[in-house]
């Protein structure tokens, strides 16, 4: 049995942002974050759609900085091209989660707005008042095709009692 | 003898890692103590079936249970 090749740190490469550093080791693969760059909020995001493909653990060797070390499940033989494509997958959807929050924090305002306006303006009410007084005007009136009710018939000389019947 | 893990408070909720030791109390014994700055956790009789992925998986319950936290206590 060989004894385990120690870490080595490789150069950005592929699919990997280039201020990311990963280090690699017989099974896993981890990398530093600036969390300047990446929100602990992004982080999580996409650590969250990791959990079931990979082992994640998450520490903090500096202040503002937070290092992720992955570890693929499921995967007898862990390879170094593995380890990269999963470093790389992840980094991808970092930055996906990055840009979500940025979008989301840039149209924030605006979907508060929107919502407030959907729930409090008197537009709605007064619609749907709109509405109900034209229902309430077509029960009103004269309907010709309305069925008729027996009890309402006018007495007529072939039913004097105006049932109906 | 045993496995010790050191979670980083500000990475992982307290709350959260009570939550994977609730999950997996009854595959292993731990011990918990919250501090300033860290939680630390250690873990010992482990259950044999599945002592080769129980603090991986461990760390990822407490993971996600953080995420969960956070999601359902931040403002919507």
């Amino acid at each position: 049995m060989t004894a385990p090749e120690p870490p080595s740190e490789l150069e950005p490469a592929g699919d990997i942002p280039e201020e990311l550093t990963i280090t690699l080791d017989e099974r896993r693969v981890s990398f530093v974050l600036d969390e300047e760059l990446y929100p602990r909020d992004a982080i999580y995001g996409a650590a969250y759609l990791f959990v079931d493909r990979a082992w994640i653990f998450l520490t903090r060797p500096a202040d503002r900085q937070v290092e992720v070390r992955l570890k693929p499940k499921d995967v007898d033989r862990v390879e170094r091209g593995t380890l990269e494509a999963l470093a790389g997958e992840f980094a991808n959807e970092l930055l996906n989660q990055v840009l979500r929050q940025r979008v989301g924090a840039s149209t924030r305002a605006l979907r508060e707005y929107t919502l407030a306006r959907a729930l409090f303006t008197d537009d709605t009410q007064s619609s749907i008042d709109a509405l109900l007084a034209e229902l309430d005007a077509e029960e009103l009136e004269e309907d010709e095709l309305e069925i008729s009710v027996p009890w309402r018939t006018e007495p007529t000389s072939a039913d004097p009692e105006g049932t109906g019947g | 003898m045993g496995e010790h893990i050191s979670f980083d408070r500000s990475l992982y909720a307290p709350a959260a890692i009570e939550s994977a030791v609730a999950a997996y109390h009854h595959l292993a014994t731990f011990a918990v103590i919250v501090g300033d700055d860290h939680t630390e956790v250690q873990i010992s009789e482990i259950d044999a079936r599945v002592s080769d992925v129980l603090i991986d998986a461990f760390c990822n319950h407490a993971l996600y249970e953080t995420v969960v936290l956070g999601r359902a206590t931040e403002p919507s």
